[in-house]
């Protein structure tokens, strides 16, 4: 019965955010970075699927982002601002079913978004594959895919955190600024944390109130930078099993307890 | 309507004054940018965290702008000056830290900066860097042990690396026969031609491809002199003193012109080469 | 059983870091029989939309209890069978009105086959069969209040709460809103609504409670109304003594 009602929920929100103008656009964007990577190819040398699966790969995850930060945020903080979660929550929604329905809504479509825009890219690599066959040796379909399914574990985690600030905050510019800020954070702090760790063993000493500070942010904060497989599979580089399933798993364990925060910071919350 | 009419003829005089001044732009910002050229580049600890997770595409546009410098000097057929080698240099070791498998980038530092900088220690500094990362591909320690053996004249670590070459998945079968005998071939062209035959063959990019050609035509000329030099040897019992001597002798109809502008010469050991070393002047 | 019971509950809402300090609700207790059709009248402000809102669990009382079907508000379950239209009914703008009340269907449990039946019978009811498949984001103010009423009663519930049902309707949707709560009625479905038209109170509640600042002044039954001598302006004269703003 529960199952129902969330999956009614997740229905609702994938409907409304579906048919967001903004999706339309987004749409139309990545298909044009797409067609651009057959005719930008032809401006290059000899290994010409690394920069085929560049572009493609990441036209697919810059419409992901697009599409999380724009109609994400949207689908959450215009339903509280205008007064659309009423119809929800009139109905026997608590809290966190409301939260977790949302969330699978918003995944539902992502979901569908990256899956047409796998399946633009696929027909646009085939294609360039085609018209340029010997530049192409080094190329693998599989582990393509490996690189569009980690971008989409990606997702989950940031729309898991879009959900949450969402929750705390109640505008939609604060959530935004938030998701973003977090975004970038989260991909480049294991850079940082390398510098710091080379710079520290090299010349610096780091007092040891910064070293802490550094060891708990980092485990804080997101680290987006390991869904990003982008360059080995251009590179048709082996991803193993065993590091796909170690990056579901952390993704997966980090979007729950996000919710779940999510889920309970919603409960203590008044809707005026 | 009045008043639009009057609304329509302002724009369109707007807009071909707008023309006219973004064409006269046009002019000023190509003066601007010759005098202005800024040959800095971000080093990779920035580009690196600013590109977050696209630092593939970003690779690929650093590489872009890289080639187009080089393509329009090659097209304006202008000089390369000292300070673009180190500028070529560190662009691609900065787009190689973003994606360090990136052959192309590799390989264009490596011919531009051994054919016309001579500067060896730089294509090989970044040859060792792609050795480190693309470890199967046998084209990396090809191109290092060609460094070694050409343009350093050094037959021992040129041996070493075509070897090393030669074990690798896809290597050409004739690598390891040349390696052992790299030591017969001190003295031709022969290598370098089979080697630059290789890289034309899967080169896709047009301009590149024209200045491979160039260079393998001017060797192939080398090269046919250089045989030419030893047959003349074989018939007259002593290297000629001038090439203009095989004309004469009528081994040759006459001495080609060199590709690059200058002229071909028999040096004092004997070998062909020219006065142009293979760089437009 | 008693459908509805509110024991003392209070709200007040602090401004300005605490310093400023409204009393939205002010220890009200009220309690509202199965098959009753209660009004709540008052001026804006008085607390009324407040009081709604803490029964939908929307807001959660700083003091005292609310039963709704023997349940706490913050027990989703407690809204199962209840039915609520806002003040001003928002939906989502890419929806159609279809697809809102299937949703709505869905949600309190009703099978497919139910759910469409249910939906044809209202729809057709308050006159938007025809629009059922346009974006809500078309409808006039009007065409949205009564898909609001709608969504409160598609999926048949027992308790409907409305708050305004009749704001933004003409003449004509005013009647079907009200033949819609006799309806009801008749069918021993619990009313509760908050209104300012005081017309339509007096024509079909049982009881109507006053309010002013936030507490409850009085109970009126509807005989007890009539009992007054002004058979036209009954109620109006209740009220406006009630509250103490008579001339």
């Amino acid at each position: 019965m529960m199952i129902r009602k969330l999956l009614a929920l997740a229905i609702l929100t994938y409907k409304e955010g579906v048919r967001d103008r903004a999706l339309f656009g987004i749409g139309l964007f990545s298909l044009f970075m797409m067609t651009g990577s057959i005719l930008v190819v032809s401006m290059f040398m000899r290994e010409l699927h690394k920069v085929t699966v560049d572009i493609n790969l990441s036209a697919i995850t810059f419409a992901g982002l697009l599409l999380s930060f724009f109609v994400s945020i949207n689908l959450m903080s215009k339903d509280i601002d205008r007064h659309t979660i009423y119809s929800v929550l009139s109905k026997p929604f608590s809290r966190s079913q409301y939260v977790w329905g949302k969330y699978l809504g918003i995944m539902l479509l992502i979901i569908t978004a990256m899956g047409m825009l796998t399946i633009c890219s696929s027909i646009a690599i085939w294609f360039t594959k085609f018209q340029y066959l010997v530049y192409f040796q080094g190329f693998s379909w599989i582990e393509f895919y490996k690189a569009v399914y980690a971008e989409l574990l990606m997702f989950f985690m940031l729309n898991a955190l879009i959900v949450f600030f969402s929750t705390i905050t109640t505008s939609s510019f604060i959530t935004l600024l938030f998701s973003i800020s977090t975004y970038i954070a989260g991909q480049t702090i294991e850079e940082v944390v390398l510098f710091l760790k080379t710079k520290h063993a090299a010349d610096m000493a780091l007092s040891k109130g910064i070293t802490t500070i550094i060891d708990v942010v980092q485990y804080i904060l997101p680290n987006l930078s390991v869904f990003d497989l982008k360059t080995q599979s251009a590179h048709a580089i082996t991803i193993s099993w065993n590091y796909l399933a170690a990056i579901t798993c952390y993704s997966g364990a980090y979007s729950i307890v996000l919710l779940i925060m999510a889920s309970l910071i919603f409960n203590r919350r008044e809707l005026k | 309507m009045k008043r639009q009419s009057i609304l329509i003829v302002f724009l369109i005089v707007a807009m071909g004054a707008c023309f006219f001044f973004q064409k006269n732009l046009g002019k000023e910002r190509e003066i601007f940018l010759k005098e202005n050229y800024m040959g800095y580049v971000l080093p990779s600890k920035i580009t690196g965290p600013i590109s977050l997770e696209f630092s593939g595409i970003v690779s690929d546009f650093l590489f872009l702008k890289v080639s187009t410098f080089l393509g329009t000097k090659f097209i304006q057929n202008e000089k390369l000056e000292e300070k673009h080698a180190k500028f070529i240099y560190d662009s691609i070791n900065i787009l190689t830290d973003l994606d360090p498998w990136f052959w192309d980038a590799y390989l264009l530092a490596d011919t531009i900066l051994t054919w016309d900088f001579r500067r060896i220690d730089l294509a090989n500094t970044l040859l060792f860097k792609a050795r480190e990362h693309r470890t199967t591909d046998f084209q990396v320690p090809y191109h290092i042990g060609f460094n070694y053996f050409y343009f350093l004249k050094d037959n021992a670590n040129g041996a070493k690396y075509l070897l090393e070459a030669a074990r690798l998945p896809k290597a050409p079968s004739y690598l390891s026969a040349l390696a052992t005998r790299l030591s017969m071939y001190q003295n031709q062209y022969a290598p370098a031609i089979l080697f630059l035959n290789d890289i034309l063959k899967t080169t896709q990019s047009s301009e590149l491809k024209k200045q491979l050609e160039t260079r393998l035509e001017t060797l192939f000329i080398m090269d046919s002199l250089e045989k030419e030099v030893h047959e003349f040897k074989k018939r007259f019992g002593s290297f000629p003193d001038h090439l203009s001597d095989l004309v004469d002798k009528g081994l040759v109809e006459s001495i080609p012109d060199d590709p690059y502008g200058g002229k071909f010469v028999l040096l004092e050991n004997k070998r062909v080469y020219t006065t142009s070393k293979m760089i437009y002047k | 059983m008693l459908e509805i019971l509110i024991k003392n509950i209070s709200k007040i809402y602090f401004s300005e870091f605490k310093r400023k300090k409204k009393i939205a609700v002010d220890t009200v207790s009220l309690s509202i029989d199965k098959a009753e059709v209660f009004g709540i009248i008052g001026v804006n402000g008085a607390g009324k939309s407040t009081i709604i809102k803490m029964i939908m669990g929307f807001i959660r009382p700083d003091s005292g209890q609310i039963f709704v079907s023997g349940k706490s508000p913050s027990d989703p379950d407690s809204r199962r069978r209840v039915g609520y239209l806002p003040e001003n009914p928002y939906f989502y703008d890419n929806l159609t009105a279809r697809e809102v009340l299937m949703f709505s269907c869905q949600a309190s449990g009703l099978d497919k086959q139910t759910a469409d039946k249910r939906i044809k019978i209202l729809l057709k009811q308050v006159g938007l069969y025809d629009e059922q498949h346009q974006k809500l984001r078309t409808f006039s103010k009007g065409m949205t209040q009564r898909a609001g009423i709608c969504f409160a009663l598609v999926h048949d519930p027992d308790i409907i709460i409305l708050d305004e049902p009749m704001s933004g309707l003409d003449p004509l949707g005013r009647k079907i809103v009200i033949d819609l709560i006799d309806d009801l009625k008749k069918r021993g479905k619990t009313v509760l609504f908050c209104s300012h038209i005081l017309n339509d109170v007096e024509r079909i509640c049982d009881r109507v409670g006053i309010m002013d600042g936030g507490s409850l002044e009085k109970i009126y039954t509807k005989d007890e109304i009539l009992e007054t001598a002004d058979a036209v302006n009954n109620l109006e004269e209740i009220f406006l003594k009630t509250i103490g703003r008579d001339e």
